[in-house]
């Protein structure tokens, strides 16, 4: 494939014309039929790495994504492209059949580990010729493998079953070692995968944190960043509760327009908020980390966490959705003391007893008397562990977890650049940056660091309902039931 | 704090919590819809359907912080003389219109139906491909697509114009809120439309009014959809009861109407004897005026309830009184929705 065919794709579908780091360099990989690990840092436009070989290639290509969210946040913004060849499957039932029907027209099919580990699912996809497998957040392979999402074990052997299409492997944050258990868990060789890796660095992104002594000084300190930090921002919060707390409290004690964002709001809500921070309506959300998985904004200025995150690679995620422009930005973490528990509790898993495991093994028992966590171990079950390998797997990645957050609190609390120990996580070399963290610029709040606030657009008020009908409908005003415009396309 | 349930509440009448819940997401047996008529917030069945246990059961321990109400015992709630003068302060501004029709449809599954269809039309009389459209399952996305194929020409926009002006124009002789919020709640070119924190601010509401307000506003576009023949009515027409009750239930109460027997019933239709007999008892409870109580409940097992139980129907004890305890629980409760309903009345 010629570079002047990808640059014509690049501009008649995405209407760019230039790549950015890395990408081309992926997609000519992928184009030439070979497995890709590509490593780029968030904002990197990963998603174009997938979506532009789906129109130089004849078949589907088939994503896997581990949230729900993030996948709906991929497909809005193909529907925003104006592509409608997008299936999402999800669900069960009489969707799930009226989905699968319709696989072959479908140029984007995403999906997430669990329903690929349904045979209906994959026997209809057997017969889709798919062009590319796509695995994006693929350190979740890693990260989440062994105990939050067993299913990420099965996509070796799905990849097997569906004729070891060519494969890409995504993702944002993955130090060397993840890199090496990405592969192993997809059954590659490094041989066998071109790797594509850029640094983690996000130069544009401002690092700063608080250690404060309470939740009221936090609270405090809270409103001063939002008001006092320009343009759109994300406040991340460990519970939906709090969320919708701090949304009406904030919402209270300034003149911002705020919202809280969490999977359990109605759907409509969900969509509304979203939309309304995309135009700019809404300045500040206040969301639990299921916002913004892929969020298509490239002007959020700052990215606040209420709560300790429990990896990096979390948080380097999370406020990688700040600066996607490429400019000003910032992320700023708060942390008090006993904020370590709250990720403790989020990270740890009870194994059940052995005897209880056994009987559930054994068939003597309902597998519900595992607890709270019973479809988890149950994945187990089924796949004929023994309490014993299961100990190990669980007891390996709780040391994993708990280095883990203690690295994050570090961070929290450090007393030396915050990039560099970043980069020092990642495995990357150091590097000399103006605007680097508040280690080096204590006063960073106090200057002009981030562009101003754009104007915030305010939706039209007392218009008549029939005004604002005809608008929506697009009619001419004089004229009730034509289209003003229908003529002038 | 969100006074919702200030409403469902009462002073004299301690309510199960449990029933209030599964009135408020829908959760329909026989003895959530019994108690919801002796409360008399049957009309309230499905009016959150998005809440859960979790949220309404933070709104009471709220409520209950503030002094406004108690949980006595078993589970029950009851407002407090301060959760009295609180409600006579600060009456709800918001009285609903349109809850008569409770029973109509999913008003969840409607109003996301008709915000989709609307949006596909607005964006389409944009000429506009390029938009994100409500997400929405997917099963009701091709409902929404198969509509827009059989009904997208030229004059969809127009009609859909002329439809709505005639739905507002209703709304509007109601209330006057009613046609902003639903033309600010509308998706489409260029309008996301408001929250419902924003509905609230925009139309002065606490969030308790405006979670009563959308959901009137749901059931009024539903009973419009009922009784005319636009486009949007016509997507929505197919999510719409025929009848309180669903059809299986009122094929079983047109066959007991019909003379046949519970046990004839039960044997034609090869259901359980109780399935015949708690679908009766739900009709007892949405359509009393079409229930022929005597032959339902033969005369001298009338007579002996008559003896055995006065006073306020939600304190009768039930103690069997011949060798089948469940047709005598059946007799039993059928009389209470009776002697129920007549109190109600």
């Amino acid at each position: 494939m010629n570079d002047a065919k990808i640059y014509e794709v690049l501009k008649q579908h995405f209407g760019y014309e230039h790549f950015r780091d890395g990408q081309l360099a992926t997609i000519k990989a992928l184009l030439a039929g070979k497995n890709t690990l590509a490593i780029l840092p968030t904002g990197g436009g990963k998603s174009l790495l997938y979506q532009l070989p789906a129109y130089l290639l004849p078949g589907p290509v088939l994503v896997v994504s581990p949230l729900i969210s993030l996948m709906q946040d991929q497909v809005d913004r193909l529907h925003r492209n104006g592509e409608k060849r997008v299936l999402m499957l999800s669900g069960g039932g009489q969707d799930r059949r009226q989905q699968l029907s319709q696989l072959s027209q479908a140029k984007f099919i995403f999906a997430s580990p669990e329903l690929l580990a349904n045979p209906e699912v994959v026997r209809a996809l057997q017969r889709t010729k798919l062009s590319l497998l796509t695995i994006d957040e693929a350190h979740c392979i890693s990260q989440w493998g062994p105990d939050f999402r067993p299913e990420y074990l099965l996509l070796k052997q799905l990849r097997h079953e569906l004729d070891d299409p060519v494969t890409l492997l995504l993702t944002a944050t993955a130090t060397p070692r993840v890199r090496h258990d990405i592969l192993t868990k997809v059954g590659l060789s490094a041989e066998q995968v071109v790797t594509i890796v850029r640094s983690v660095n996000r130069p544009n992104i401002f690092l700063a944190a608080s250690e404060l002594a309470s939740s009221d000084e936090k609270q405090t300190t809270l409103l001063k960043l939002v008001t006092t930090l320009p343009g759109a921002g994300i406040v991340y919060f460990a519970s939906r509760r709090l969320a919708t707390q701090m949304a009406e409290w904030l919402r209270e004690n300034s003149t911002l327009a705020v919202a809280a964002y969490h999977a359990g709001m109605p759907s409509a809500e969900r969509f509304r908020i979203q939309q309304q921070f995309m135009d700019n309506q809404l300045q500040l959300i206040c969301a639990t980390s299921a916002f913004g998985m892929g969020i298509d904004k490239d002007d959020i200025r700052f990215v606040i966490h209420y709560h300790l995150p429990t990896s990096l690679e979390n948080y380097v995620q999370e406020i990688g959705r700040a600066g996607r422009d490429g400019q000003q930005s910032a992320a700023v973490l708060l942390y008090a003391p006993g904020d370590e528990q709250l990720a403790r509790q989020l990270t740890t898993t009870e194994l059940p007893p052995a005897g209880l495991y056994q009987k559930v093994q054994q068939g003597q028992a309902d597998r519900r008397v595992l607890g709270p966590d019973y479809e988890l171990f149950d994945f187990y079950i089924r796949h004929h562990y023994s309490i014993s390998q299961l100990r190990e797997s669980f007891g390996k990645r709780q040391s994993q977890v708990a280095w883990q957050l203690h690295q994050m609190q570090k961070y929290a609390s450090l007393t030396s650049c915050r990039r560099q120990f970043i980069l020092a996580y990642f495995g990357e070399s150091t590097v000399e940056q103006t605007d680097c963290c508040d280690i080096d610029e204590p006063g960073w709040l106090s200057k002009p660091l981030l562009p101003p606030r754009k104007t915030t657009v305010v939706p039209k008020k007392n218009e008549r309902w029939d005004t604002q009908l005809q608008r929506l409908l697009n009619l001419d005003k004089e004229s009730n039931f034509h289209f003003s415009n229908l003529d002038k396309q | 704090m969100n006074t919702y349930l200030l409403r469902l509440c009462s002073y004299r009448q301690p309510r199960r919590i449990r029933v209030i819940e599964n009135v408020l997401t829908s959760h329909r047996t026989v003895a959530n819809l019994f108690w919801a008529q002796q409360y008399g917030i049957l009309e309230w069945l499905g009016a959150r359907r998005q809440a859960n246990q979790d949220q309404l059961d933070f709104e009471l321990r709220e409520l209950q912080a503030a002094g406004l109400v108690e949980v006595v015992a078993d589970n029950q709630v009851k407002l407090t003389t301060t959760g009295v003068s609180f409600q006579e302060e600060q009456p709800p501004v918001y009285e609903p219109a349109f809850y008569s029709w409770y029973w109509l449809a999913n008003t969840k599954v409607a109003f996301l139906r008709f915000l989709l269809g609307f949006q596909v039309v607005s964006e389409f009389s944009y000429h506009n491909r390029h938009y994100v459209p409500l997400n929405i399952s997917f099963a009701e996305q091709q409902q929404v697509k198969s509509w827009f194929n059989h009904f997208g020409s030229d004059h969809l926009v127009g009609d859909v114009n002329a439809e709505l002006q005639l739905l507002m124009n209703s709304l509007e002789s109601e209330d006057e809120r009613l046609p902003l919020a639903l033309v600010n709640q509308l998706i489409g070119h260029g309008q996301t439309g408001w929250t419902l924190d924003q509905l609230c601010n925009h139309l002065q509401l606490n969030v308790a009014d405006g979670i009563t307000l959308t959901h009137d506003l749901a059931l009024a576009i539903c009973a419009f959809s009922r009784a005319t023949n636009g486009p949007l009515a016509c997507l929505i027409k197919p999510l719409l009861s025929a009848t309180p009750l669903s059809p299986s239930n009122w094929r079983t109460f047109k066959m007991v109407s019909s003379g046949r027997t519970i046990t004839e019933v039960a044997r034609q239709r090869r259901l359980k004897v109780s399935t015949v007999r708690e679908h009766l008892l739900t009709a007892a409870i949405l359509m009393p005026q079409l229930l022929n109580w005597d032959q339902l409940l033969p005369i001298k097992v009338r007579q002996y309830l008559d003896q055995n139980y006065q006073g306020p129907v939600t304190e009768w004890q039930f103690a069997s009184w011949s060798a089948d305890s469940n047709a005598d629980f059946f007799y039993f409760r059928l009389y209470q929705i009776l002697q129920g309903s007549q109190t109600n009345e």
